[in-house]
């Protein structure tokens, strides 16, 4: 906003991450359906995730289970998870980076 | 009498306290399902959840089960997912994936020309999720 010129222009103020996925899906999947099944899958995986991680916290498998329905089930995680926005998305990333810790 | 002695030495001796505890505990669960009337030459079917075999075959029934739930899980919400934009959320990360197919990221706000106006006014125009520059 230094001079005229610069106030007629506009730049998103969202990160790049979440884009890119839908990106990503808009190219395998096309715009219709492609941006929306992101974050049902990532949901999914994301439950996944949590199984692998309470096994390897050394939980047993019937408890590993539990925690990942429990995930699932979240009313919070349902209905991010249904929507267009980043949360499940970093969710997913971070519980992916704890599991490789 | 305690289990340890009932295995005929002391686990504490060759272990760690932590598995040797674990070891103290199994064999008494397993010597509780020896039944009473147990006599030489019988048999016991091994249908306890000790058995290596049963455990295997829970554990896989688990698994599948796991897998069956989060394909479930991803069909039910991918079917009431919303298939639309909304607010400034959802719609400025749509708007930024769209200017990833049609360039530029940094776009120039077409009503200051349209309607003659001054650039001042050109906050009114600008969608949420966006910025000035």
């Amino acid at each position: 906003m230094k001079d005229g010129n610069t106030t007629r222009v506009m730049l998103p103020i969202y990160p790049i991450g979440f884009p890119l996925h839908e990106a990503l899906a808009v190219i395998v999947a096309g715009w219709q359906i492609g941006p929306f099944l992101i974050n049902p899958l990532l949901a999914s995986l994301s439950c996944w995730l949590l199984f692998r991680i309470a096994l390897l916290l050394g939980l047993s498998r019937l408890l590993a289970f539990a925690a990942a329905v429990v995930m699932a089930v979240n009313p919070t995680m349902i209905y991010m998870a249904m929507q267009a926005v980043s949360d499940v998305t970093a969710t997913f990333w971070a519980l992916l980076l704890i599991g490789l810790l | 009498v305690g289990c340890g002695r009932l295995l005929g030495l002391s686990s504490t001796d060759i272990l760690p306290a932590e598995i040797a505890t674990r070891v103290r505990k199994r064999s008494c669960r397993q010597l509780e399902r020896v039944p009473a009337n147990l006599q030489p030459g019988m048999r016991i079917a091994p249908t306890s959840a000790s058995d290596p075999q049963s455990r295997i075959t829970r554990s896989s029934a688990l698994f599948a089960g796991l897998i069956l739930f989060l394909l479930a899980y991803f069909v039910v919400l991918g079917k009431h997912a919303s298939y639309s934009v909304s607010g400034s959320d959802s719609s400025g990360y749509a708007n930024l994936t769209r200017s990833f197919f049609n360039p530029p990221v940094r776009q120039v706000i077409p009503e200051i020309d349209t309607f003659g106006l001054h650039e001042s006014t050109s906050w009114a125009f600008i969608p949420l999720a966006y910025t000035r520059s």
